[in-house]
């Protein structure tokens, strides 16, 4: 009788544990919120001259997007360089199904050569990365879609007498979920490689 | 008395430290340039340690690597970053300034070749005191 009043209390106390348990791992695990669902398609060109229709072309895979412009110098690069190494470390970990996008608002100059230009010296492997352009008014619907804003400004004067201009952008690589919703943003430029591939790790 | 010949001695026989610290008066180091496609942008960067006892100042950069060649900063407002010219950057005496990726930086505009990685550079840096400064930098995908 008291061996089994004495089992009864140890298969409680075991319950309690594992109840315990799965409480506190349930609460370590990152719970991404959906900060926007995106219903909006928007028909783009990549940097082989092949349409694109975003996000429809995406569903189903998780998505890193920035927003750039390839005359940038300083910051756009470091936020394509930061993609290419999450992409490589995601390669190394052996983390399959991302796909990486770089969106131009710069249309006007970053035709399809010049981004496949920009990716080929940066050795981007392309497979799963692709540069996007394409008609003005869409992109400027598609960043304002994803509360992104580009204003060209700066206007740089050559000695020769020519000019250029340069952009005051935001900063942003977005993660999109398999079902095209936002679920997080980070500084492009500045982006912590281990917190966006734990993210990804969290909605895969 | 023995501390007051070293003290005489450190005065009026050794060179200020920041002259011992380097045999340049000004030292470029950790040169570096991005990887960049023929018609498109790079950006230079480095660090300038001024060793002597003057102010000196950064007014020019030049290469053949690229058809217009500037000093920029880059700059943030509220959320959004841009950048603007710099004229030229004082180095004070004793002090150092980097160029690094978010700051300031030399815009290579309309380069004349693709900047590959693990290719050299050469620029040449003009100061008001120091003069020309030639330099080499290596293409880093960074």
């Amino acid at each position: 009788m008291n061996y089994s009043y004495s089992g009864n209390i140890f298969k409680y106390f075991i319950l309690l544990i594992l109840l315990f348990l799965s409480i506190f791992f349930s609460s370590c695990s990152i719970n991404l919120p959906v900060k926007k669902n995106l219903r909006t398609s928007f028909t783009l060109i990549n940097q082989d001259s092949s349409k694109v229709i975003f996000p429809n072309d995406f569903k189903g895979n998780i998505t890193v997007m920035s927003f750039m412009y390839t005359n940038c110098p300083d910051v756009c690069p470091l936020t394509t360089n930061n993609l290419r190494m999450i992409q490589e470390q995601l390669k190394k970990d052996k983390i399959n199904g991302v796909r990486f996008i770089e969106l131009s608002f710069d249309p006007d100059r970053d035709t399809p050569s010049i981004l496949k230009k920009y990716a080929d010296v940066r050795s981007i492997d392309q497979k799963n990365f692709e540069l996007l352009t394409g008609n003005k008014n869409v992109i400027d619907s598609l960043l304002k879609e994803m509360n992104i804003y580009a204003i060209p400004s700066d206007t740089i004067k050559y000695d020769n007498g020519g000019f250029t201009y340069s952009f005051i952008h935001t900063d942003r690589i977005t993660l999109i979920d398999k079902e095209s919703r936002i679920r997080k943003e980070y500084k492009g430029s500045i982006v912590d490689e281990k917190e966006i591939i734990k993210d990804i790790e969290s909605l895969d | 008395m023995l501390v007051l010949i070293i003290a005489l001695v450190s005065v009026f026989v050794l060179p200020p430290v920041s002259q011992v610290s380097s045999g340049k008066k000004i030292d470029i180091k950790d040169a570096w340039v991005r990887t960049g496609a023929e018609g498109l942008n790079s950006a230079l960067y480095f660090k300038i340690e001024n060793n002597s006892d003057r102010p000196d100042t950064l007014y020019k950069v030049t290469s053949d690597i690229a058809q217009h060649i500037m000093m920029h900063e880059t700059y943030k407002k509220n959320d959004m970053m841009g950048m603007r010219e710099i004229k030229d950057i004082v180095i004070k005496p004793g002090s150092s300034v980097e160029f690094k990726p978010g700051g300031y930086h030399v815009m290579l505009m309309e380069l004349n070749k693709d900047l590959k990685e693990g290719n050299e550079i050469n620029f040449t840096l003009l100061f008001k005191l120091s003069g020309e400064i030639n330099i080499k930098a290596k293409v880093e995908n960074k």
